[in-house]
């Protein structure tokens, strides 16, 4: 056993320098698709300067914030897909905002490693009363006017859907981000909202409630509520944070910063990953590749025919 | 009760203490070297606190960069400046009877008075100790109104009710700022115009950015308020140097300074304070009427109730208080709409509010003061309102700038007399140089000074019409988060067409705004 790991290090060591064939020619831009200060750029910061201590490349986060994302991969795309130009969003912003948008496809971005995966539930202030989505119901059919807290159109879908699939009527409230959704609770403007991880201080202070999981799995917080797909509603909200560059970015650049990336939140020491098991638990989701290709652009596919309901 | 104390608690040393308990002295000296500035700044004529601010913002956020750490070292410094550049400001007015900032105008009219009787530094004292109370005053009313205010209105206020008070305060800002209402009304509304540019919120993509990819989340928000804020003013004072070229003053000695303020002259100036004071907190917590309104009405006040009226205008400290402590007093009572219903009054508020949003994932609004309960979470750690903190926090250093602006600020304005007056051929290229370097770095490189030179163009324009500009900026600021309460306020009505005739509140607010435009309209006859 010990000879065998004695053979793997010293083959990563001789390995490691034709793997590194790679380097950047000056400072990296990492381009943040959302505001200062959430959890999309706390992420981002810190792997920049993980990244950075770790291959001494220098690595520049730039916060361009707008539309979930869209508004800096619009940018992104035009880039020379040379690994000195990132962008860090979430699988959202390639796999489902392109379908409303002219000058954006998935085809357009390489898609380089997820980082972390969402904690997408559904929220309603714990004064409420309500404890699942049939508390929800019964409250609607009694007359309750339903109003549900939607940061984009995706999640504005699935609402709706849950709706439709519970047999009532909602109307919506779009925010901004994820933060404005738990405002928008907290302040009475909504009842019912979406969280994808954000929520952890407040549910766990007791002021909001999870009244089920929007993943394929429960969720690390309320792992006894069910999840939408439980209670008949086919939908799966989950959504992963990620780096992406513009298409057409040679093979051995995408490794070589993917592998950075894996090799940093594979540390249990990196502050990267301690932030990710702390409000996306339980740990980092690295998914890269061909797979992770893969993935975005079915779940493209899966969300197009997602929508088609709604144009009936 | 209790929770309320522990947030207090927690507020005060989180301004002391860092993340990890270590004892930091950056945020309190950058409030000391904000209310330095402030007062240096506020001394120079031509300079104002906000023009101050203005620039200082962008350099600030270069220094300590973005994040909520940087929150309290720039906030601090900013606010410095704010509380600095009110004291400053009157020792120019009562030395050499040219005002230091606008707000100062009046206090020449009884300060110089005194000046030329030999009694420079009792003035100056007067001025020192009349604003410095008068500031105090309106903090004191700011830290209790501002959570009540916010408390109430998310309470009682919902989507309808909130569009329609964000309205309500853009007619009232149109309608009290300059002198023509509807010529603010028209900036506000281009302002509000230029902001449609880039994000809608409605998921369908960037609306009216040319095709420019840049543009998509909106014009760059620091650039804009430089352009139409610093650099058109910039433009106008070169216009008016190339006019006038010789009517810089060349420095005058400083008259004679006289016997220091004692105690019980002190004493005697608390009630006129506080009256001057009440005046100058209620008017800063309207949006949009200056410093400059509430030192002339609380002039006139004091000239009034007055046993000797016909000592006004001749050098009595009565009339240096009434204006003083006004003028201070609206500083932290403009800070009431801001913190509790993220609504700016004047162009100090909006550099405060500016820095919020570009720093940190903080932002003023009702839902700041929610006082959520501190809990201990195993594993994760303690779970409260982070930013009910952090407006603690800003209370906190508030004070220690008041505490500065007591100690420091005395013995600083008696120096100022000696202050050379920088020549305009000086100060204005280097602001110029400052603004469009810091458009180039904060807002991506070109498109920031594109921003800027477009935005300085609109702002020359506006000046050149006599446009006033704050309802410009405010228009800017508001409407996106209007069009995001408008939008809320529909879609959550299930698209009603009278979505904002609901509810009697919305319905008072907007007739009031109706009430309010008509009279503009008729005024411009």
């Amino acid at each position: 056993m010990k000879s065998i790991i004695m053979v793997g290090a010293s083959l990563a060591i001789f390995a490691s320098p034709a793997f590194a064939e790679w380097k950047p020619d000056g400072p990296i831009r990492l381009w943040i698709g959302y505001g200062a200060g959430g959890g999309t750029d706390v992420q981002g910061r810190t792997l920049a300067k993980e990244i950075e201590a770790l291959r001494g490349w220098k690595v520049i986060p730039e916060n361009k914030a707008g539309d979930d994302g869209t508004v800096m991969s619009a940018q992104l795309k035009s880039e020379a897909p040379d690994g000195q130009t990132l962008g860090f969003a979430i699988t959202t912003t390639y796999d489902f905002a392109p379908m409303n948008s002219d000058n954006l496809a998935p085809e357009d971005f390489t898609y380089i490693t997820t980082t972390a995966g969402s904690q997408m539930a559904v929220l309603a202030r714990a004064d409420s009363g309500w404890n699942t989505l049939e508390d929800l119901q019964a409250a609607a059919n009694g007359g309750e006017q339903i109003v549900w807290a939607n940061w984009g159109t995706q999640v504005e879908a699935g609402a709706e859907l849950v709706a439709r699939g519970l047999g009532i009527s909602v109307n919506h409230l779009r925010t901004e981000g994820g933060k404005g959704a738990l405002n928008a609770l907290v302040s009475m403007d909504a009842n019912v909202g979406w969280g994808g991880g954000v929520q952890k201080p407040l549910v766990e202070a007791g002021v909001l409630k999870i009244l089920a999981s929007a993943e394929t799995g429960p969720v690390a917080l309320d792992p006894e509520k069910p999840t939408l797909k439980d209670i008949g509603v086919d939908l799966n909200l989950g959504y992963q944070y990620i780096i992406t560059a513009p298409a057409g970015m040679p093979e051995e650049i995408r490794e070589e910063i993917a592998s950075v990336v894996a090799e940093i939140l594979a540390n249990p020491e990196s502050e990267t990953r301690q932030f990710i098991e702390k409000q996306y638990p339980p740990a980092p989701i690295v998914t890269q590749g061909e797979a992770l290709r893969t993935q975005i652009l079915s779940t493209y596919d899966a969300n197009i025919e997602m929508m088609k309901v709604f144009d009936k | 009760m209790d929770l309320l104390l522990q947030y207090i608690g927690l507020g005060v040393s989180s301004v002391f203490y860092g993340a990890q308990g270590v004892l930091q002295l950056m945020p309190v000296l950058m409030v000391l070297i904000g209310v330095l500035v402030g007062i240096l700044i506020g001394a120079v004529p031509g300079m104002s606190g906000p023009f101050a601010m203005a620039i200082a913002l962008p350099i600030l956020v270069s220094i300590f960069g973005y994040g909520n750490d940087a929150l309290y070292p720039v906030l601090g410094c900013l606010l410095g400046i704010m509380k600095g550049a009110t004291v400053g400001g009157a020792v120019p007015a009562i030395l050499f009877k040219t005002p230091g900032t606008p707000d100062a105008f009046l206090t020449t009219l009884d300060g110089y008075p005194m000046a030329r009787k030999g009694q420079g530094r009792k003035a100056i004292q007067t001025a020192h100790f009349a604003s410095v109370m008068g500031d105090n005053f309106s903090d004191i009313v700011l830290f209790i109104a501002a959570p009540t205010i916010a408390v109430a209105v998310e309470r009682i206020l919902g989507l309808p009710e909130k569009s329609a008070l964000i309205i309500l305060s853009l007619c009232f800002m149109a309608a009290v700022v300059g002198k023509a209402p509807l010529k603010g009304l028209l900036g506000g509304l281009l302002g509000m115009f230029v902001s449609l540019i880039g994000s809608t919120m409605s998921g369908n993509g960037p609306r009216l950015t040319f095709g420019l990819p840049e543009l998509g989340n909106g014009l760059p928000l620091t650039s804009a308020v430089l352009g139409v804020l610093v650099i058109s003013e910039v433009l106008m004072s070169i216009e008016e140097m190339h006019a006038a070229p010789s009517s810089e003053d060349t420095t005058r000695e400083a008259p004679e300074m006289g016997p220091p303020l004692s105690w019980a002259e002190r004493a005697r100036m608390l009630p006129g304070i506080l009256r001057a004071a009440a005046i100058g907190t209620a008017i800063g917590a309207l949006p949009g009427i200056g410093t400059t309104t509430a030192a002339t009405l609380s002039y006139d006040t004091a000239k009034r109730r007055s046993a000797t009226p016909e000592a006004f205008g001749r050098g009595t400290p009565e009339g240096v208080v009434a204006t003083e402590a006004a003028n201070s007093a609206v500083s932290g009572a403009n800070l009431i709409p801001v913190m509790s219903l993220g609504i700016p009054g004047n162009f100090a508020a909006v550099f405060i509010i500016l820095a919020v949003e570009t720093i940190g994932d903080f932002s003023f609004g009702p839902q700041v003061f929610q006082f959520t309960p501190i809990k201990e979470i195993e594993g994760f750690g303690t779970i409260l309102n982070a930013n009910l903190v952090l407006a603690f926090g800003i209370f906190t250093m508030m004070v220690v700038a008041n505490f500065f602006n007591w100690t420091l600020g005395g013995l600083l304005m008696g120096f100022l007399g000696h202050l050379v007056r920088i020549p305009k051929a000086v100060i204005l290229p280097v602001i110029m140089t400052v603004s469009l370097t810091a458009a180039y770095v904060q807002d991506g490189g070109y498109l920031g000074l594109l921003t800027a030179g477009v935005f300085a163009m609109i702002g020359y324009g506006l000046r050149r019409l006599e446009i006033s500009i704050l309802p410009f900026v405010i228009g800017f600021l508001l409407a996106p988060t209007l069009e995001g309460l408008v939008r809320g306020a529909f879609t959550a009505s299930g698209g009603d067409a009278f979505f904002l005739l609901k509810s009697p509140i919305a319905i008072a607010m907007l007739l009031m705004s109706l009430l309010l435009l008509a009279r503009m309209f008729r005024q411009s006859r």
